[in-house]
């Protein structure tokens, strides 16, 4: 029987399948770091097996880079099985553990969403860093507790982290979106994070970038602008430390504590 | 010579508050008002003459230029961003 792990996320799940007998250091490290996602759940959709391969060789920069592609190919193959189903962000978000309403942050690659889940998860729970999805009709969020691609200081590859391992609360069983918020980090920002409200159209061009498979639905902007209706107005936030936004998040989805 | 303008189809089109985003298979366009007049009425070619008088009605005539410049300016604008392409005249 071949080694293999089944990874949950987005109301999907993706077969890992580890073929090769080298594998099996790869599967324990990928076991714990997918320790949030290996929780067997009813999903609506299920995505292509991927035949994972070991790493080039057995140096820890090898492995790093193994497990961080095998990130970026679990959500690729995720978002893809949910491709006109559900409305995918490229966001991260955490949830009121009590209510379960969640702030969904959007924001291009690199440019602070998985530093600022790493910060807010300490406070809310962990609902991604990544990718959010989202039900259009009744804005229900259908978690993605991936692991963290943490940078390292003086190496090229992220390091994969489990949520455990940084200790990041748990979500709620049931999410909604509470607030959606665009991000823009200005490392000269000075003072309080500044909030800005969208109009609805600025938050559809704001936020269409951060789309996946948009046009998989049979209305793509009227599907976004349903989202934004029901749950807006998107919020603009500029802001220039992670630490300066769990007061901001507490306004928005409710103090936890 | 009257030039002929016509819209590029796009995928999906959202027109709200006189305003519209229009997305297409490798990009979207935000239009303001003017962008948003010109692409509701160039799904069939239009010819630019009626385009000005069309702009002039709708929005009067702009601060410190023409109506022709006004139009002339947001055609090119709108051809640049393939959102409008120049078209044959109609038969």
């Amino acid at each position: 029987m071949v080694p293999s792990l089944r990874v949950h996320g987005l109301d999907s799940s993706v077969e890992l399948r580890f073929t090769d007998p080298d594998s099996r250091t790869l599967l324990e490290a990928a076991t714990h770091v997918w320790s949030r996602c290996l929780i067997p759940a009813t999903s609506s959709r299920q995505a292509e097996t991927l035949h994972v391969q070991p790493p080039s060789d057995s140096f820890d920069a090898a492995r790093r880079h193994t497990l961080q592609r095998l990130t970026q190919d679990v959500t690729e193959s995720l978002i893809t099985s949910q491709a006109g189903h559900w409305l995918m962000l490229h966001a991260g978000a955490v949830s009121n553990p009590a209510t379960g309403d969640c702030l969904v942050f959007a924001a291009p690659g690199g440019t602070g969403k998985t530093t600022l889940s790493r910060h807010l998860g300490q406070r809310f729970g962990y609902v991604s860093d990544e990718t959010v999805a989202i039900d259009p009709a009744s804005g229900r969020i259908h978690p993605y507790p991936k692991p963290l691609s943490l940078r390292i200081p003086g190496q090229a590859e992220k390091s994969e982290t489990s949520p455990d391992d940084l200790e990041l609360r748990h979500a709620a069983a049931e999410l909604r979106v509470g607030r959606i918020v665009v991000l823009r980090r200005e490392p000269d920002h000075v003072g309080a994070p500044d909030l800005a409200e969208l109009a609805p159209l600025d938050a559809m061009a704001a936020l269409l970038p951060e789309t996946s498979w948009i046009r998989a639905f049979d209305e793509p902007l009227r599907t976004l602008r349903r989202v934004i209706a029901a749950h807006g107005p998107v919020l603009r936030c500029t802001y220039r430390e992670a630490s300066d936004l769990s007061a901001v998040a507490a306004a928005l989805i409710g103090d936890p504590s | 010579m009257t030039r002929w303008y016509v819209r590029t189809p796009p995928d999906d089109l959202l027109v709200e508050g006189g305003e519209a985003i229009a997305l297409y298979p490798d990009r979207f366009v935000r239009l303001g008002p003017i962008g948003t007049w010109l692409v509701v009425h160039t799904e069939t070619p239009l010819a630019e003459q009626t385009i000005v008088r069309g702009l002039d009605e709708a929005f009067g005539p702009p601060p410190g230029m023409s109506v022709d410049e006004a139009a002339a300016a947001a055609l090119a604008d709108l051809v640049a961003q393939r959102v409008l392409t120049l078209s044959e005249e109609p038969t």
